[in-house]
């Protein structure tokens, strides 16, 4: 125990010596108001698919109309992803990872695959909400795990 | 006068020659055997499962290998460090580790090295991986043998001096490769994050040369890469439900219902395909931290 916490010192001296080089970014809190409409448009997403989320876990009760509604706005939603992305715009606040405008096609493929998605699925009864949430989801994390920090 | 500087040089040298030794015998592999280990027969479909809780996969699918999935590596990982690639560890013979045994595959998972004896930078979570049980290796290795080969060369690191000195990674190991659990409960919920799901291992912030802080444990970190940070899962932090956690594991819905997004998506791809018993294994070790 003696040896390990002398040589850790050790090591964290020469370690901390190494990288006092490193400079530290600080992320400024600026506010580009691309980025601010697109934070928006994802957000509305999330509230729409909460109103299904919480349907689903009887916090509010099974509407069908209600149900549809969300998944309508998120289908359209999800149409005006890549208009709300077109331009690329960076921000220290925004998750979004620069890859998108590299790969701009398929990122607009993803989109308007979800949109499809929730255009086509009905959801009539409390049976039919896990499946349609996790199509939702499915076409969330499908493009979040490659284009969101 | 001539005596003095004798001795003086005699005491400087014998000081080197300590440490030089000192610094051999820390920084050298170890050397083992896996012959006296008390294993059944490796189970596959054990391994199967291992291989998921483990995560093998979301760092070393390849974006470039046309079957997805098959461990070819490449993706890059950039730390203060350096940027680290992931490389290929599927059954290819030329580029993979389609020529290893069991005992090769040991030493990699259980004790961070190559069958060379070089030492594996930690960005290989082996110091996680050290904690899984010897027949849940086997059973992983027997798993392995089920999967194909892809021919596609390993990248190369690009780490800088000193840090790209694998010998000097014994000295790391001495400081932070243990067998010991953080959770004094040791049951399978410990076993399930702390050895298998490796969460510590982003979730937790780490010192100036990259161990873990443990009084730290699962507070969140930076993110390697320098943007932004990996959030803490620490329940005086996340404030989630045993219910939300399990939610969140299995479909990756956050309560606000945002959905999952970066390195965590493929992780919950994964958790996804556990039992929900483990799942809510997972939750309950979580919210068990906010009871110290």
């Amino acid at each position: 125990m003696f040896k390990k916490i002398n040589l850790k010192r050790f090591v964290l001296t020469f370690a901390l010596l190494a990288l006092s080089a490193t400079i530290l970014l600080a992320h400024s809190g600026t506010k580009d108001p691309l980025v601010i409409k697109r934070m928006e448009l994802m957000t509305s997403m999330a509230e729409n698919t909460k109103v299904l989320g919480q349907m689903m876990k009887k916090k509010i009760a099974f509407d069908s109309e209600l149900a549809t509604r969300a998944l309508r706005e998120i289908a359209k939603l999800s149409k005006a992803t890549p208009a709300a992305f077109k331009v690329a715009a960076s921000d220290p606040k925004s998750e979004a990872k620069s890859i998108i405008w590299d790969e701009f096609d398929y990122f607009t493929d993803l989109a308007v695959q979800l949109g499809d998605s929730a255009t086509s699925t009905t959801i009539k009864n409390y049976e039919e909400l896990r499946p349609a949430l996790m199509k939702v989801a499915a076409g969330c994390k499908a493009c979040h795990s490659k284009y969101r920090e | 006068m001539r005596l003095k500087a004798i001795l003086t040089f005699s005491a400087i040298g014998l000081l080197v020659g300590a440490a030089l030794i000192l610094y051999i015998n820390i920084t050298a592999s170890k050397s083992f055997s896996v012959d006296g280990l008390v294993l059944n027969e490796a189970d596959p479909i054990n391994g199967s499962y291992v291989y998921l809780a483990a995560g093998c996969n979301s760092c070393h699918i390849s974006e470039e290998d046309p079957k997805k999935g098959y461990l070819a590596g490449g993706q890059k990982f950039e730390t203060n460090f350096g940027t680290f690639v992931a490389p290929n560890i599927s059954n290819s013979n030329l580029y993979g580790i389609g020529n290893w045994d069991f005992k090769d595959f040991y030493g990699a998972v259980k004790l961070g090295q190559n069958p060379e004896g070089n030492h594996y930078f930690p960005a290989f979570p082996f110091t996680s991986y050290s904690r899984m049980t010897d027949q849940d290796v086997a059973d992983l290795w027997g798993f392995w043998q089920t999967l194909p080969s892809v021919d596609l060369p390993s990248g190369k690191h690009e780490v800088s001096f000193p840090f790209n000195i694998r010998r000097n990674l014994g000295i790391w190991k001495t400081l932070y490769l243990q067998d010991s659990f953080m959770d004094e409960k040791n049951d399978r919920a410990t076993y399930l994050v702390e050895a298998l799901g490796h969460c510590a291992e982003c979730h937790t912030p780490r010192d100036a040369i990259g161990g873990l802080k443990s009084s730290q444990w699962m507070h969140g970190a930076k993110n390697p890469s320098g943007k932004g940070t990996v959030p803490s899962i620490h329940p005086k932090d996340l404030g989630w439900s045993r219910e939300e956690i399990v939610e969140y594991l299995s479909s990756g819905f956050t309560p606000n219902f945002d959905v999952v997004g970066g390195a965590m998506a493929s992780v919950i791809e994964n958790t996804s395909k556990l039992e929900l018993s483990d799942r809510i294994l997972i939750s309950d070790y979580l919210l068990r931290l906010g009871d110290k």
